[in-house]
């Protein structure tokens, strides 16, 4: 067996059988065994009448050649508005890509916004990145963050009670809230300095 | 390209399922191969080779003579089958838009790109290429097709992957539907020496699934070339990066991510189940 692989015949023949096995389609290999009586009807392959009534689209040959085909690239007109808003702004927020119905992102807002305004066509072209970020602005999206309101204890109250109604407990009226102070280190130090000389 | 019809019209291929004369099939070989592989790994090449006494072959086995009025019936009701466009109505099993659910419109980049896939690319995204979804239904349908009646003819299929991630979905897979898998590392000759591999006369399958048609490095799954090589007919989900050209049937398509892959599973499942349906149905043996 090794001595007939080392036999350049022996080699060549079994090359030209895998050549030919596979730069051929099963199936014209099997026709052609079967007519020329190399396949006894009997032994015809299982999957031979059912390949003959749906041959495949592209028939499976090795050497079938690659078609040229031009992959375009996906652009749309909308990207314009979006790359300039990612320039300015950055990646704002994270989507989640496997949301089936995910809410729009702060980019689609934004693209939203500015195509309202080029179609009523009020706002000079220099000026419409701004006034698109003031609209998100009034829907409460602050894209310039120095813009955007201090957030005071009380109005994080105000905006806990307005998005967690349902979570606000009951609270008794007699006990008064207390509130810790921040502690600075200096003044935690000076009052142990205290607690020392006493 | 019509083609000559064979003069015999028989079906041929071992129908029934409880021939005695059906010797190592493909159940005892799947056990076999797992704990091989398993086990015994590379060590199963200097196993003793096994020599039987009788020729070896590892074609067909003939079929048993049935009694001739029922294997006309039979075979006249295979031959009906296939002048329906869609006799098992696998359409019906998908959309465009369960493709898009699942994924398997991604691609990789355009740097990986098998110059035989940019036909099924609709187009690229900043450089992440986009499978057309069209194209991949009209393929995946002719897939499901071929299955179900390889299925219906009660052919042998074995669903192939070597993705350690969905090895469990794709066993799985294959044991719902009461077929074989074979995702662990694929000895050389398994479909080209198997009569000398495993001692003895084989049955082999009459389709081959690829769920992944690439191994886990760079290289294409040897299987491919060896069912060409053997006359067996395959089916895989060929994503950017692989070479449709040996696979009889391509669905180009993501492989890479399980909510893809398990519905390809899914899909080449329900078809299978309804070729075996139908097939119960025709022969009214369980």
């Amino acid at each position: 067996m090794v001595q007939e692989d080392l036999e350049a015949g022996g080699l060549l023949r079994r090359l030209r059988w895998v050549w030919i096995s596979l730069s051929l389609s099963p199936e014209y290999r099997a026709t052609g065994l079967l007519k020329s009586g190399a396949m006894k009807p009997q032994d015809k392959p299982l999957w031979y009448n059912v390949y003959e009534a749906f041959p495949p689209k592209y028939e499976p040959c090795f050497d079938r050649p690659a078609p040229e085909v031009k992959i375009r690239k996906i652009f749309y007109p909308e990207d314009v508005i979006r790359a300039k808003f990612y320039k300015r702004y950055g990646s704002y927020g994270t989507a989640q890509l496997s949301d089936q119905k995910p809410r729009p992102t702060v980019c689609q807002l934004f693209v939203k916004e500015y195509e309202h305004l080029q179609a009523k066509g009020s706002v000079p072209e220099d000026q419409l990145m701004q006034e698109a970020a003031l609209a998100l602005e009034a829907q409460g999206i602050y894209l310039d963050r120095s813009r955007a309101p201090v957030k005071t204890e009380s109005s994080l109250e105000q905006e806990d009670e307005q998005q967690h109604p349902e979570q606000q407990l009951t609270t008794i009226p007699n006990i008064k809230q207390v509130k810790l102070e921040k502690l600075s280190i200096a003044e935690i130090f000076k009052q142990s300095q205290g607690n020392e000389s006493n | 390209m019509r083609l000559p019809q064979p003069v015999n019209n028989t079906v041929p291929g071992p129908a029934m399922p409880f021939s005695p004369t059906t010797t190592l099939n493909m159940a005892t070989l799947g056990k076999k191969l797992f704990i091989l592989s398993v086990r015994m790994g590379r060590g199963l090449w200097h196993r003793g080779i096994v020599s039987s006494s009788n020729p070896v072959q590892s074609a067909v086995e003939p079929l048993e003579k049935l009694q001739e009025s029922s294997s006309d019936a039979i075979t006249e009701q295979m031959a009906k089958s296939l002048k329906y466009p869609d006799f098992f109505k696998v359409a019906e099993l998908f959309t465009v838009e369960d493709l898009f659910n699942a994924r398997v419109h991604l691609g990789h980049r355009e740097g990986s790109l098998n110059d035989h896939m940019s036909q099924f690319i609709f187009g690229s995204r900043l450089s992440h290429l986009i499978f057309d979804l069209d194209q991949t239904a009209t393929l995946l349908r002719e897939a499901l097709n071929f299955t179900a009646h390889i299925a219906f003819r009660g052919g042998i299929i074995l669903f192939v992957g070597r993705i350690p991630q969905h090895q469990v979905m794709i066993e799985n897979t294959a044991k719902e539907c009461g077929e074989y898998a074979h995702t662990r590392y694929w000895q050389g000759g398994v479909l080209t020496n198997s009569t000398i591999q495993f001692g003895s006369v084989i049955r082999l399958p009459d389709l081959i699934i690829f769920l992944h048609t690439m191994n886990n490095v760079i290289y294409e799954h040897t299987a491919i070339r060896d069912a060409a090589k053997m006359l067996i007919p395959t089916v895989g989900i060929v994503d950017t990066n692989c070479n449709p050209n040996l696979i009889t049937y391509p669905v180009p398509g993501n492989d890479d991510s399980a909510a893809s892959i398990s519905l390809f599973c899914n899909l080449f499942k329900a078809a299978i189940l309804r070729g075996k349906e139908k097939r119960k149905e025709l022969l009214g043996v369980h």
